[in-house]
């Protein structure tokens, strides 16, 4: 039995456990985003005590409610889809909806947050929208109006250009992370690959670590942020959920031509197409077995189009064995744990080219990093 | 008057004769071969430690064809100013110095000649105080500050001379810079526009050495792209030119040169910096740039825009009944030189 508290002894009142903060949420979390049709079938994969899930679409808040009943403890967040389809100025930092007369108002920012809150959010985010390389004007603002925003439930996403990440910027966006003080999710968009040099991982890396930030639609770059003291990080199910399409722009598929889902071959650290895979790579040999719990032993490139859910809960298995990895060792270890994983996934390449019997290159981040 | 607390606050008169000596091009050695004094001699005039007497004042003045009034010690020289300029690396040192005598001689001679026309500068100081604050938040700044409408600006060199800052066209190319300026904190200020630079990219230095002149109190590692962020935005605001750059063109961009009066480079790198084109597109207008050969001579040239405010007080003071004989004593120069370097280069 517990000692009684002497406090209480004296007649002095408890103070009532500290609800956990938007902070406290975060931290050392590996989200996952995923699309509302993907959302049921992801959210049973998902180990509350260190993930959850980010529902994206346009039926985002009820199918958040329905999972909230499912899953009373899981972390579920609805990101908002302002940032595809507005730009934010100064003028206007959110994207807030026309109103339709007296009957329907316009709603303001709270009613936007609160239709969260109600819908089962355990994190709320204002819409925020994107905001174009250079505009330090419109950046700052932003955070300068989400620090106005009550609430210990509240994160604020920054969808920046993927030009931002050039060296003279980084110390703007590294203090304008500082100022906020709500935890904040940042993301770079782009109508291709927004991390597409090595000097860009370098610079993300330095922002979402310095920053204290949370590595936001992303993909390994996220853990590799996380593994060097991110807040947290939030990978997508889907290519078009591990960044985003500023608005404008219209996103450039690599491969249009073929439909089969991308999926991480295990111990590479390498998206790859199924049907790339097939034609392509595992011609002479056969592709590699998975043992995740999604694959029970069958090869990595069998999931075709119709698979994509499964390809997701796949991937998500594989990311899932690198961030528990991260996250079981202790924080000034986690650079070492991922290194050696990069490293061994170079090693894995070396040994696939000698198995299959032609050249086969390590991703670009993947190198970016053993270098780093 | 203003220019009192300035003078009192210079440094030792001697090194005028230095000035003038390095401002000819003359080493200590060729001085005194051209005017018979000892080289050691000639070093402590200059370094003070010994007095100016008059006989080798004359002396020494003839020899570098200078008023024996601008180094005889009764005038003192320019205050000590900043003075930021590109490319310092590779600047080669008999030319950095020959264009630092360049400047203190100017400042001496310009103040002279503006006498009471010099109006205090009117340039603000916002320094960048944290990593919050960019260069283009002092561009905007100081646009609104100046009341300046949106959009191009008309003439940069009128605008700086209309706040009391001096301009002077000068061959600064040995010095392989565009413009070089001095900003003391206690006098006038003076830009050197290089006589050899093409209109549009003395527009955009000009805006670079203002950009100096708000931000900089001393030499940074960043200062010089600060400074030109600064000269990015004041002269081509995010806010007026994002939409006429999206997805632009070569061609697209050779029509906004004489708008904005800027080169293409700098239209291009604008476009790229506001987000109006991507990085890919950056590179393949760069790649136009250079196999056309429009980056070293490109279209469309701009005329240099040419200062007025040291034309105009000389031409006032003509008026009034002085020669430029006068003028040119007064100023510490000679007629030639008087007319050569401040009425017929501007």
């Amino acid at each position: 039995m517990n000692a009684i508290d002497p406090t209480l002894a004296h007649g002095h009142p408890l103070a009532a456990p500290a609800r956990p903060t938007a902070h406290d949420r975060l931290r050392d979390k590996v989200l996952t985003i995923t699309s509302t049709e993907s959302a049921e079938a992801m959210a049973a994969h998902l180990d509350p005590s260190y993930e959850g899930l980010v529902i994206t679409g346009a039926d985002r808040l009820s199918k958040m409610r329905r999972l909230r009943r499912v899953f009373p403890e899981l972390l579920l967040i609805a990101e908002p889809d302002s940032h595809s389809k507005f730009e934010a100025t100064p003028d206007a930092l959110w994207h807030l909806p026309d109103g339709e007369g007296d009957l329907l108002p316009a709603p303001t920012l709270e009613d936007i947050l609160d239709g969260q809150r109600q819908s089962g959010a355990s994190i709320v985010l204002p819409p925020s929208g994107f905001i174009d390389v250079g505009d330090a004007d419109t950046l700052r603002a932003t955070v300068q109006a989400a620090n106005k925003l009550a609430g210990d439930d509240i994160a604020v996403p920054l969808y920046l250009a993927s030009g931002w990440l050039r060296p003279e910027h980084t110390n703007f966006l590294i203090a304008v992370m500082k100022l906020s003080t709500h935890p904040v999710l940042l993301s770079f968009g782009s109508s291709t690959n927004p991390l597409s040099t090595g000097r860009r991982h370098e610079i993300y890396r330095d922002v979402v670590v310095s920053g204290g930030v949370v590595s936001w639609r992303t993909d390994l770059a996220g853990l590799e942020a996380l593994a060097h003291g991110a807040l947290g990080a939030a990978i997508g199910a889907a290519p078009g959920l591990r960044r985003f399409t500023p608005p404008k722009d219209s996103g450039k598929a690599r491969r249009p031509d073929d439909p089969s889902p991308y999926v991480m071959i295990p111990r590479h650290m390498h998206y790859m197409k199924t049907g790339a895979m097939r034609e392509e790579l595992y011609v002479s040999a056969p592709a590699p077995s998975c043992r995740c719990r999604e694959c029970g032993g069958q090869r990595v490139d069998r999931f075709t189009e119709k698979q994509k859910d499964a390809a997701a809960r796949h991937n998500h298995a594989v990311i899932d064995e690198y961030a528990r990895a991260i996250l079981d060792a202790d924080s000034r270890r986690r650079p070492l744990v991922w290194r050696g994983m990069v490293h061994d996934a170079l090693v894995a390449h070396e040994a696939t080219a000698a198995t299959v019997g032609r050249p086969w290159n390590a991703p670009l981040d993947v190198t970016v990093w053993a270098e780093s | 008057m203003w220019y009192g607390r300035v003078m009192a606050e210079t440094a030792p008169a001697t090194s005028l004769l230095e000035a003038a000596r390095v401002s000819r091009g003359f080493t200590q050695a060729q001085l005194a071969k051209a005017s018979g004094l000892a080289q050691g001699v000639i070093s402590k005039l200059e370094s003070g430690l010994m007095p100016l007497e008059p006989a080798r004042v004359a002396t020494l003045a003839e020899a570098l064809g200078v008023p024996a009034a601008l180094i005889d010690g009764s005038t003192v020289h320019g205050p000590h100013a900043r003075v930021f300029h590109r490319k310092q690396a590779s600047l080669p040192a008999k030319a950095a110095n020959k264009l630092r005598a360049d400047m203190i001689l100017a400042h001496v001679r310009v103040s002279r000649l503006l006498g009471t026309d010099a109006q205090p500068p009117a340039i603000p100081r916002l320094p960048l105080t944290s990593d919050l604050d960019v260069p283009a938040d002092r561009a905007r700044e100081v646009r609104r500050m100046w009341g300046l409408p949106k959009g191009p600006i008309p003439n940069i060199v009128e605008l700086l001379e209309a706040r009391g800052v001096p301009c002077l066209m000068w061959d600064v190319s040995s010095a392989r810079v565009d413009a070089i300026a001095s900003w003391p904190t206690d006098a006038l200020p003076i830009v050197l526009l290089g006589s050899h630079a093409p209109g549009d990219r003395l527009r955009f230095t000009v805006a670079h050495e203002l950009g100096h002149a708000v931000m900089h109190e001393l030499p940074c590692v960043d200062c010089e792209r600060q400074a030109d962020e600064f000269a990015a935005e004041f002269l081509m605001p995010r806010a007026d030119i994002k939409d006429q750059l999206r997805d632009a063109t070569l061609p697209r961009l050779a029509q906004l040169k004489p708008v904005w009066g800027t080169s293409i480079s700098a239209l291009a790198r604008r476009a790229r910096d506001v987000g109006a084109i991507t990085d890919s597109q950056y590179r393949t207008l760069n790649i136009e740039l250079s196999a056309s050969g429009q980056r070293t001579q490109e279209p469309i040239p701009l005329p240099q825009e040419r200062p007025t405010a040291i034309t105009q007080s000389i031409a006032r003071r003509r008026a009034a009944g002085e020669t430029l004989d006068q003028i040119a004593t007064d100023a510490l120069t000679t007629v030639p030189e008087l007319t050569h370097q401040y009425l017929e280069a501007a």
